[in-house]
């Protein structure tokens, strides 16, 4: 059987689709399955440093576009897991209109015969690169941060992808703080799903344990397994997986009680 | 926002999704997906009398620029022109 293409994309950039794209493909393969890792951001190039794979990287998306390698030997191999984790990285010394949209669909239905899931990280942007990522997915997660930009944004994108006939997982929402959602001072998941009248494929708090991770180049969900983000990002796999799994939020929670005005009035958040 | 607004649940998140219900309806109206394809489609004809264009490589998108104005934007890769007989 055929594998699945899926894209994690959002129009605004650094909300997360790089890290997020890392982390719950490490955990498809973790949990069994074969995961191509295609970088589509072409020119700039991250997906390998996010999984600590930057210096095995030989050739990229471009030598196979052009032919100069076959599409098996231009991937790597992610060593963690046994032969189920593979990364086509981007070359940085292109532009992203130097991939043709065509060719880049030939790779995506060259990987699907050998994957069970090719995930591709696409770039800012709603333009070629943009393009390219998304047309030929079957499916899309579509990240945002729960401010105003980010979420019009990606509204945006739903609109554009609902035109290529992609299939919505749902929003991905990342860098949500807790605090603030109990003040009142940030969208909440509920809020946001209201607003983009799409389902909910995940929620992944704001945490330095991501910096870090990274600055050691291992993936959270590796390094970091038991941390509320590595299982925001399970959970996001498990979406992936399987449509119907209802992803907890937890509980937009108002301020209740005498222990919690005096924390307020101490100034504790 | 002082304690009390705290208290009462009343943080700027309110503003926040209010501003967002109106700009999603503006936005969501401004050029449906299907008029733009349209419009490339037309675009292309006319472009094709007169270049090689390259098959599916055309990108039509419509930017906001501020407020008051819009940007489109259209993008044809040609391999030259059309000879003539
Ligand atoms: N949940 C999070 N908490 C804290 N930092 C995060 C989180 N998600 C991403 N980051 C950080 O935000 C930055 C942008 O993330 P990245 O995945 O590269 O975004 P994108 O690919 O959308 O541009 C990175 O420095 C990353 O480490
Ligand atoms: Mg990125």
């Amino acid at each position: 059987m055929a594998g699945q293409c899926i894209v994690v994309t959002s129009a605004k950039g650094g909300v997360g689709k790089t890290t997020i794209t890392g982390n719950v493909g490490f955990a498809l393969a973790a949990s069994g399955y074969r995961v191509l890792l295609i970088d589509g951001d072409i020119g700039l190039k991250n997906l390998d440093s996010v999984l600590g794979l930057e210096r095995r990287v030989v050739y990229d998306l471009f030598d196979v576009v052009t032919g100069r390698v076959a599409l098996g030997d231009a991937l790597v191999r992610d060593k963690r897991l046994n032969d189920r984790l593979f990364l086509l990285a981007a070359s940085q010394t292109h532009f992203k209109e130097d991939i043709p949209l065509e060719k880049f669909s030939e790779i995506v239905e060259e990987a699907r015969e050998s994957f069970d899931y090719v995930l591709v990280d696409s770039p800012a942007g709603i333009e070629h690169g943009f393009r390219m990522s998304t047309r030929y997915a079957d499916k899309a997660l579509v990240v945002t941060v729960p401010e105003v930009p980010s979420i019009r944004d990606a509204d945006r994108v739903l609109g554009l992808l609902e035109n290529f006939k992609v299939g919505i997982i749902g929003v991905v929402i990342n860098r949500l703080n807790k605090t603030l959602v109990r003040q009142g001072n940030m969208l909440s998941p509920e809020d946001v799903v209201d607003l983009l009248q799409v389902p909910l494929a995940g929620v992944v708090y704001d945490d330095p344990i991501i910096v870090q991770a990274v600055n050691q180049g291992e993936p959270v969900v590796y390094k970091y397994p038991n941390t509320a983000v590595a299982k925001a990002y399970v959970n996001i796999a498990k979406k992936i997986e399987n449509p119907d799994y209802e992803v907890a939020v937890a509980a937009e929670q108002k301020p209740r009680g005498f222990w919690n005005l005096l924390g307020f009035l101490r100034g504790d958040n | 926002m002082s304690w009390l607004d705290v208290l009462f649940g009343r943080g700027t998140k309110q503003n926040a999704k209010s501003r967002l219900e109106v700009m999603l309806i503006h936005d969501r109206g401004l050029f449906s997906e299907a008029a733009l394809e349209e419009m490339e489609k037309e675009i292309l004809t006319v472009v094709r009398k007169y270049a090689e264009i390259e098959t599916g490589a055309a990108e039509i998108f419509v930017d906001k620029v501020d407020n008051a104005r819009m940007m489109l934007s259209i993008r044809v890769p040609v391999r030259g022109q059309k000879s003539k007989r």
